[in-house]
């Protein structure tokens, strides 16, 4: 994904920006397992798609204003039939249906047996993780190991945020009185970012936080010696 | 009755102006006409336009670089809110209210508006509660939890300050202004327009802002009553949002985007409208296709509502309600189509000739056609749960938006400024303006798109130099700057043309909409004479129409009585049926609006006891509208000119007002069933039900105020020698009613702030006390009104009206003292 | 379609919004009822519930959609109608995710 972002990215890009990539600690397009990845080649493909719609629609326009009359072939009707009914309706309905297998696909996959549970919990302007029911907690640090789903529960005390590690998959909302869940998957070790992305006051852009994935057997290890809740909070 | 024949023009002109102009000097503050409101809501809302766009460069200047110390994170707060809420609700709607309430008379062929003292009242109430809000800001009390406004973030708790009090109270305040003009153009467009001119002879303007108006009627009360609810919360305590108690932060974000979504189609379609009327006037072509249009507008109108929890993916919904909404969003973009295909077919057939309203048009296409491909893209659900809250939605929305509103705008403002002056562009400065704007606005937000996608969340103050974000941002705020030359430009070039321009005779653009059928500047009352319509209202030629208006060879080529006169026509045929006579021109309007924002501060600042009397004086005013209205005798039919003999409207079956009150109470009943279905979701969604206290029933509350309304509806019947009689039955009955209710509410107060569930039945039951206390209001006015001659068997729209009224509050009524029953059956029965 | 044009408008739209609001309240009661884990052989009760009432918002529909266009001539405001109402029927596709999407989470 790294090589095609590359790629493409410099292509849909390089005529505006030539400095820029898609790569980076927080980048959605620099997937780092299956979820990030899903969402990352439905992006490719709708750009690719946006594109050429956008070139047929802006071209059409010019065409018609600067040769007047090329367009006379068709009749209006055929005009807002094909073009303004049968053409979007057929991409819609393929596209809304594609995204829906995609997040289907996000929900269901359990990769690695039985998903670990974790439950991140925001308060103004920090994350807490919850480990095995609150029996070991970290503090702005999430361990999760690699190669298995991880749902994560977000709840907060306070106000709203939400957990967002981009590179790992989509983010969901710690709403007070709520608890919902999102599915992250790292298919290899490493560290990544993440921040909170519902604005939830002046202390906002400071609430980040970072996902370690370890290998499984090391997993076990930094879990067990992470302490309980009340000592991880001090 | 004097009628006279004008012996030229020139005479009828002369007596028109007498009857139909503002004043000079401080008469100005008495305007009423369409024009001069239409001409100060557009002129205000650019000037909050310009303050939208200063915020926006303070945004812009913090963020062009990494650990900017520029602003702190309180004072961008401040900032990011304000730039979101003046943008969307002082600059975007009233600009289009002002422009549809400039053309939509002249496009139908009427004088004016159906209500011209609602209109200045709506407009007063803008500027008043736009100034007091920019006003908080100079104050350092502006609303910072952005304009969305999120519990708890926005709760007493965590916003003690009076700063999400401006925000509400202000836009309740301001959306006085939406909701009067919604009620305005659609009685408007349905009751006033030229004869033969039928539904589908409209042009199409008028089908567009026909449909708006609808939106806004429905749109807009979800707001309002979550602006009451957290306002509520915030001042008594009432927990509605308050997850401990019952509440649920998720019933503000339903209620809030059940009004932003269609807000955003609110804002887009009237920009559609104009884009329908002027793309085929510069391809000198008909519009494609407009029937197809209509129905494609209308197709918008309604799954405008079917997709606001697009804004709510990220909040824990499942997957298959999630997909109601992902697939209404993408479907969207099938009518939206229609109309751009429209377009191109009609240029593809026509003889398109380039002009600066049309270099607009292909900026309105760029820029739009990209913000709805993008907003199809965060239309899928797994895309969005990356994409939502970062920068690539803040790129969209300018996308939608810049494209949508602004780009038609300026289309509009090139197209109709020679109508608004009565001179033509200078030329100078267009083409450079334009390019500098489009230019600095894709520099700006196209690279945000992927600042986004590189994990950029929206509304962070500093970001830190690692993140990599940096170089989008910069090339974000050059952009920005770009773009704000380029609308110094513009303003430098309408002023040029407002000052330099040449004058013209008539119809600059050889358009075929009535509008152009009229002296440029447009006098006060528009047509001399209204004209007789015979074929699709964009197909006319005004340049032979507008001399024979002129002369007076319409309909209503005379005065009589110093009558502000126009037509009212069967809203499907356009068939003349009535002789609808204006109000004069009036400061009441003003007075009315500025006691109305005496009861906002007073609210502001907690003094509610004040507030009650203040209230009192807004009502005594609203009655002294009343004393221009209605007639003391039978009046024989009138003639207008042609045709039968009409009706005064005042003696006819269905006039303005009647239409009015039809469309208050049905936005009256939107806000009624958002309340009921609030209080449904809350038993759903919230935690901490069912809850752990008793219900109160208030059987006896229920069987007296249902009695009591009862005998209130049905003692009005038809105009008598015994009314008088009976309406002070039904004003002793309401007064019973009201009595009982606020015991009752007295008596629960104490749980009311205690749990979310009674804090819904001390709601519902305070609507059916508001609507109660008007009920007496409006039994004692009609008492009023038959005692100073103005009923008779004829002259019975008041008790008509009033009847309207007493029906609601009777099905209302009746619902809310059910209420508790249905709420306690609900949750398991814990009432007494 | 004099009597009341704006039946003949609306009436399908209209019914098109009353249904989004069954289906998603439908959709809400169950899962807090919990009636997606009532199975009926393979399929749950919930979406046997959901599948059933979109039915019969279509024939609702579909009806609405016979009554105003049988009112009144051939006009232009009709034509408007039957374009209108047979895009709202098309917009039923709007609720084809409750014959394979996951109910409650």
């Amino acid at each position: 994904m790294r090589r095609a972002c590359g790629f493409r990215g410099a292509l849909a890009f390089s005529a505006a920006l030539p400095l820029s990539g898609c790569t980076g600690d927080l980048s959605a397009l620099d997937p780092a397992g299956p979820f990030a990845a899903a969402v990352a080649d439905l992006w490719w493909l709708m750009l690719a798609g946006a594109a050429a719609i956008f070139l047929l629609v802006l071209g059409l326009f010019l065409l018609l204003l600067f040769r007047p009359g090329s367009g006379r072939r068709v009749s209006p009707a055929g005009w807002i039939w094909i073009g303004g009914v049968a053409f979007p309706l057929a991409t819609l309905v393929a596209l809304v249906g594609h995204g829906l297998m995609r997040g289907e696909y996000i929900l269901g996959l359990a990769a690695g047996g039985d998903p670990v549970e974790v439950e991140a919990r925001g308060s103004m302007w920090h994350w807490d993780f919850r480990y095995s029911g609150g029996a070991r907690a970290s503090r702005g640090v999430l361990h999760i190991p690699v190669g298995r789903t991880v749902v994560v529960t977000a709840t907060s005390g306070d106000v709203i945020h939400s957990f967002w590690a981009p590179r790992l998959g989509g983010k969901i909302d710690a709403i007070p009185g709520h608890a919902a869940t999102v599915r992250i998957l790292a298919d290899r070790p490493g560290v990544y970012g993440g921040v909170c992305s519902e604005y939830c006051g002046a202390g906002h852009e400071g609430m980040v936080f970072e996902v370690h994935a370890h290998p499984p057997e090391a997993f076990e290890a930094v879990l067990a010696g992470l302490p309980d809740e009340g000592e991880a909070a001090r | 009755m004097t009628r006279r024949s004008p012996s030229s023009a020139l005479r009828l002109h002369r007596e028109l102006t007498a009857i139909w102009a503002t004043p000079p000097g401080w008469g100005r503050l008495k305007a009423v006409n369409h024009t001069t409101i239409g001409k100060r809501f557009m002129l205000t809302a650019l000037v909050f336009f310009a303050i939208g766009g200063v915020l926006a460069m303070l945004i812009r200047t913090q963020l062009a670089t990494t650990q900017s110390a520029f602003l702190d994170a309180a004072a961008y707060a401040q900032v990011f809110t304000m730039h979101g809420v003046v943008m969307m609700f002082l600059f975007a709607i009233p600009f289009f209210e002002g422009l549809a309430m400039y053309l939509l008379p002249k496009m139908l062929g009427s004088r004016d508006l159906a209500f011209p003292r609602m209109s200045a009242y709506g407009y007063w109430c803008y500027l008043f509660g736009g100034t007091f809000l920019v006003g908080a800001l100079l104050a350092g009390v502006a609303p910072a939890g952005g304009w969305f406004m999120y519990t708890p973030l926005s709760s007493a708790t965590h916003a003690p300050g009076i700063n999400a009090d401006v925000w509400l109270l202000g836009i309740t305040f301001v959306e006085i202004s939406a909701l009067s003009a919604a009620v305005e153009v659609l009685v408007s467009i349905l009751k006033l327009r030229a004869p033969g001119m039928s539904l589908t002879r409209m042009p199409v303007f008028a089908w567009y802002m026909l449909i708006v108006a609808g939106m806004m009627l429905i749109g807009f009360p979800p707001l309002i009553l979550g602006s009451i609810l957290l306002e509520a919360e915030r001042a008594f305590g009432l927990p509605f949002f308050d997850p401990v108690r019952g509440g649920d932060p998720l019933l503000w974000q339903h209620l809030f985007w059940l009004f932003g979504h269609p807000e955003v189609y609110i804002i887009f379609l009237p920009a559609a409208g104009v884009l329908s009327t002027v793309i085929p006037t510069l391809a000198r072509r008909p519009l494609e296709g407009y029937e197809i249009v209509v129905a494609a507008v209308i197709a918008v109108a309604f799954l405008s509502f079917g997709l606001w929890v697009h804004h709510m993916y990220t909040v824990g919904i499942p997957h298959v309600a999630l997909s109601f909404f992902s697939a209404a969003s993408g479907l969207v973009a099938v009518p939206t189509g229609v109309q751009v295909f429209a377009w191109l077919a009609t240029l593809a057939h026509g003889r398109p000739r380039f002009s600066v309203p049309m270099l607009h048009v292909f900026g309105f296409l760029f820029v739009f056609v990209l913000g709805g491909l993008t907003g199809v893209m965060l239309a899928m659900v797994p895309f969005d749960w990356q994409a939502h809250d970062t920068h690539f939605v803040v790129a969209h929305l300018h996308y939608v938006l810049v494209g949508g509103f602004v780009f038609p705008m300026l289309a509009a403002a090139y197209y109709w400024l020679p109508h608004i002056f009565g001179r033509q562009p200078v030329q100078h400065l267009s083409h450079a303006a334009f390019w500098t704007i489009f230019i600095g606005f894709n520099l700006t937000f196209f690279a945000m798109h992927l600042t986004g996608l590189r994990g950029m969340p929206r509304r962070i103050s500093t970001y830190p130099p690692e993140a990599g974000w940096e170089t989008l941002n910069l090339v974000s705020s050059m952009g920005g700057f770009v773009m704000t030359t380029g609308f110094a430009l513009v303003a430098l070039d309408l002023l040029l043309l407002a000052v330099f321009g040449k004058p013209f005779r008539r119809n600059p653009w050889r358009a075929g909409t009535l509008e152009w059928a009229m002296p440029t500047p447009p006098p006060a009352y528009a047509f001399a004479s209204l004209p007789e319509v015979p074929a699709r209202a964009d197909r006319l030629d005004p340049d032979r129409l507008g001399p024979a208006l002129a002369a007076g060879k319409g309909y209503l080529g005379a005065t009589r009585h110093g009558w502000m006169e126009v037509l009212g026509v069967d809203m499907v045929s356009g068939r003349p049926e009535q002789l609808v006579v204006l109000p004069r021109r009036t400061s009441l309007p003003l007075w009315t609006a500025l006691a109305t924002g005496s009861v906002f501060a007073l609210l502001l600042f907690k003094l509610y006891w004040l507030a009650l009397p203040a209230l009192l004086v807004v009502t005594a005013l609203f009655l002294l509208w009343t004393r221009d209205c209605g007639l003391r005798t039978d009046l024989a039919d009138l003639p207008v000119g042609h045709g039968p003999d009409l009706p005064h409207h005042y003696q006819s079956e269905r006039p303005p007002s009647y239409w009015a009150m039809i469309f208050t109470l049905a936005a009256d009943a939107t806000l009624y069933a958002s309340l009921l279905f609030g209080a449904l979701f809350l038993w759903l969604s919230a935690p901490g039900w069912p809850p752990g206290l008793a219900i109160p029933l208030g059987a006896f509350t229920a069987a007296a105020v249902a009695a009591a309304l009862a005998v209130a509806a049905v003692s009005v019947r038809s105009a008598d020698g015994g009314t008088a009689g009976r309406l002070c039955v039904a004003a002793l009955a309401y007064a019973a009613a009201l009595v009982v209710l606020v015991a009752f509410l007295a008596d629960i107060r104490g749980a009311a702030v205690r749990h979310a569930a009674v804090a819904s039945v001390f709601a519902v039951t305070s609507y059916a006390v508001l609507h109660v206390a008007v009920g007496l209001v409006l039994s004692l006015f009609c008492v009023w009104r038959v005692g100073s001659g103005h009923v008779s068997a004829r002259r019975d729209l008041d008790l008509r009206l009033a009847r309207l009224w007493h029906m609601f509050t009777l099905v209302t009524g009746l619902a809310a003292t059910a209420f508790p029953f249905v709420l306690n059956v609900l949750t398991g029965g814990a009432g007494p | 379609m004099n009597a009341n044009p704006f039946f003949g408008l609306f009436a399908v739209w209209i019914g098109w919004a009353g249904g989004f609001l069954l289906l998603y309240g439908l959709q809400a009661t169950g899962c807090r009822a919990g009636w997606d884990g009532d199975m009926i052989g393979p399929i749950s009760v919930l979406r046997l519930l959901l599948v059933a009432a979109t039915a019969g918002v279509v024939l609702v529909l579909l009806a609405l959609w016979r009554k105003a266009g049988r009112e009144g001539p051939a006009s232009s405001l009709a034509r408007i109608a039957g374009l209108a109402n047979g895009a709202a029927i098309l917009a039923t596709l709007c609720f084809a995710g409750v014959l394979w999407l996951r109910m409650c989470t």
